[in-house]
């Protein structure tokens, strides 16, 4: 009688600690620094997930470890090993800037531990590692999908602007050319650029006489400000069409009435934000802070859920939820996952393959234009 | 004799005490481990030249960025260099960088230190606040070489995929290492000219010092170490990029030093320790805590607050810095010193 007690005694005693179980996902943001703003946004993004869902399906709760790294490198590295020895979380979100995950990417994957990153677009933060993913386009991407949109509309002759100093540009510019050729499109110049010119009359008067349907841009904010002033300013009409680095409210600033219908694809828009999970989202953010949902935070929140779901998984599979190598497995096997910022699958690389928001300057202000699929 | 036994004990205890820490200990505290043991190299280097010689120089961002790009060239292999350099191709002379992992430490440190020489030319023309300005320019120099000349830097991005041979033994070796030879340099024939210069460049001169040439050795000396540290950095974080190398590195190790005592090496190394490790061991301040019932909330940034506040009230009590231009032997040693003399007045 005794014994049987002591045996229930047990075993209540296990159940009870399998169902207090706590699962750490480790994050690391830039919250202070000269980046600071991008990893309070993400954060803010992410604080919404948390406070929607915390809970996975067997009951197990999840916690989040949120660590800054001042947006300093060696600090980033440093962090993911607090993270993993101190801390002993299973799955680590993080980081905004590309050469900070990259600094933190070879520890997860040394200690085989899953690493999604929400923000970082450079291919090179994924290549080679097989415990890395990301909740993001990479760059070269939006080049694809300019030109998807471009072909769409019936553009069918093109300019390309290359910044020549940034591999940001080229990395864009190489997978439009691609893109665009490859679908029938025909590109009839390539114009260079360089970050921190102010004169682009040499380069417009190349434009006008290529008599272009569009003008591809991939560069950044400032210079897609003084060369689309000075293309209309020569009278050239053909559109503009840009990728996420002139998403900046100095392109209107700068540009005044010029940037009007300029173009450019980004990762997320509120008003593109059509799913029941992406409205409660951006519902919820509006709740709390008062402002338009920001693509930082939904990025954020995409990849929180994208853990949630791949620990989901590991349960259904008969897993704990704390087993890395089958939430790594769920995690790099993401099919049509259904985030804030669209529809989610993994290639074979960890990259996301997702859907692009074009956004269009309309008096003044960056609205939403079509949702392109890729 | 005594003196020479008591040294090679320490070394062969600090040497144990490395293996032993590297062998036991886990990631997390290898890594503040480490950070300690890179900064102090770069530290103990830069008093050299900044502390012991006086020379109000600011240049080490320069050479430890010098020192982080030539060792990661040299490590890095060749297939990964072609597919790493997206803007353009690397030249070709990147391209038959190779060697091991001692040896491109050793050519990082070398290359700084030539890079010193040619530069100790004009900039010890002027002292003082002019030598600041333009061994300062030197740091933007280098930093904007290595964002606009993507063939040889891969510019804004960075290199990465850098090997990752640097673990403990070598960082803490190396720190040792750079440690003794300090300590010996600032106790030789050298040193004392080093500080003769220091104290009046003016009399040192007068004395027949040779004062160029002295600024000049203690120049590449402090170089060579900055870019083996440098080398150590690269391989450590297995990436690096030119945002890395800007003033405020310069500014951390100007901390450390003058919080340690400018000249003092066992003072740079105290202060390595507290500057690199308080950051972490502040951590827990960042967090929600609460005090009495009370929930303070997340701040994140606290930690750096406080750590400014610590700093602030250190140099107020040492005005000198913590060992000011004293070593942890003296201080011992006068302790000794005087309980002898008490012992021997008792008796």
């Amino acid at each position: 009688m005794k014994k049987i007690v002591s045996i229930a005694a047990a075993a209540a005693l296990m159940s009870s600690m399998a169902f207090a179980k706590e699962v750490k996902i480790g994050v690391v943001l830039p919250l202070t620094g000269p980046i600071a703003a991008f990893g309070q946004t993400s954060k803010g993004g992410l604080d919404i997930a948390y406070a929607q869902n915390n809970k996975l399906k067997n009951g197990d709760t999840v916690k989040l470890v949120v660590l800054d790294d001042r947006g300093d490198k060696v600090e980033a590295a440093t962090a993911v090993k607090r993270l993993l020895d101190k801390d002993k979380v299973t799955v680590i979100l993080g980081e905004v800037a590309s050469s900070n995950s990259m600094a933190m990417a070879p520890v997860a994957e040394k200690a085989k531990t899953p690493m999604i990153t929400h923000a970082s677009t450079n291919p090179r933060v994924t290549r080679g590692k097989k415990y890395v993913t990301r909740a993001c386009f990479i760059d070269p991407f939006q080049g694809a999908v300019m030109a998807k949109y471009a072909l769409d509309n019936g553009m069918k002759n093109a300019v390309v602007v290359t910044d020549a100093k940034q591999d940001y540009s080229v990395g864009l510019s190489k997978a439009f050319k691609k893109a665009y050729t490859g679908a029938g499109g025909k590109v009839a110049k390539t114009v260079l650029i360089n970050s921190g010119d102010k004169d682009f009359n040499a380069q417009v008067a190349t434009i006008k006489a290529a008599n272009p349907d569009i003008i591809a841009f991939t560069g950044y904010y400032p210079e897609a400000a003084l060369l689309v002033k000075q293309a209309r300013a020569m009278g050239v009409k053909a559109p503009f069409i840009g990728a996420d680095g002139v998403g900046f409210p100095e392109l209107v600033k700068i540009g005044g009435k010029d940037a009007e219908g300029f173009m450019y694809t980004d990762h997320f828009n509120e008003a593109a934000a059509s799913s029941a999970e992406a409205k409660a989202y951006v519902d919820a953010f509006h709740k709390k802070y008062n402002k338009p949902a920001d693509s930082m935070g939904a990025l954020a929140a995409d990849a929180y859920g994208m853990i949630l779901s791949a620990m989901n998984a590991c349960i259904d599979a008969g897993k704990a939820s704390d087993d890395k190598e089958c939430i790594n497995a769920n995690l790099r096997g993401t099919k049509g996952y259904k985030g804030i910022t669209g529809v989610i699958t993994i290639n074979e690389n960890g990259d996301a393959v997702k859907s692009a928001v074009v956004n269009e300057v309309k008096d003044g202000k960056f609205a939403y234009k079509t949702t392109v699929n890729p | 004799m005594q003196k020479l036994i008591t040294n090679i004990l320490l070394l062969i205890l600090s040497v144990y005490l490395i293996y032993w820490a590297h062998s036991h200990l886990d990631n997390y505290t290898l890594s503040i481990l480490n950070n300690i043991g890179i900064f102090a190299i770069l530290a103990l280097s830069y008093n050299l030249i900044n502390g012991v010689t006086g020379q109000f120089s600011l240049e080490p961002n320069g050479f430890v960025a010098i020192g982080a790009y030539t060792a990661a060239l040299f490590l890095i292999p060749s297939e990964t260099k072609m597919d790493m350099f997206a803007l353009v191709d690397p030249a070709p002379v990147v391209m038959q960088m190779h060697a091991g992992f001692l040896p491109a430490l050793l050519i990082a440190g070398v290359t700084a230190s030539v890079i010193a020489l040619l530069l100790s030319f004009p900039v010890f023309r002027v002292r003082g606040d002019y030598l600041a300005i333009v061994t300062l320019g030197f740091g933007f120099i280098i930093r904007i070489f290595a964002m606009n000349k993507p063939a040889y830097t891969n510019g804004a991005m960075g290199l990465n995929d850098i090997p990752g041979n640097a673990n403990f033994l070598w960082i803490g070796l190396i720190a040792v290492i750079t440690f003794v030879t300090m300590l010996h340099i600032i106790s030789s024939r050298f040193g004392r000219a080093m500080k003769a210069v220091r104290d009046d460049e003016d009399a040192a001169i007068a004395m027949g010092v040779n004062t160029f040439w002295i600024k000049t050795v203690a120049f590449m000396t402090s170089a060579f170490f900055e870019g083996v540290g440098g080398g150590l950095l690269a391989s450590f974080l297995t990436t690096i990029s030119p945002d890395q190398f800007t003033f405020l590195l310069t500014f951390q190790l100007l901390i450390i030093i003058v919080l340690g005592g400018l000249g003092s090496m066992s003072g740079t190394l105290l202060a390595t320790i507290l500057v690199m490790g308080g950051m972490e061991w502040l951590r827990f301040l960042d967090d929600d805590m609460e005090i009495f019932g009370y929930h303070t909330g997340a701040h994140p940034g606290m930690r750096m607050v406080v750590f400014a506040i610590l700093l602030v009230i250190m140099m107020l009590f040492a005005r000198k810095g913590l060992f000011g231009d004293k070593e942890i032997s003296d201080t011992v040693r006068k302790r000794i010193g005087r309980r002898q003399q008490t012992a021997g007045g008792d008796a």
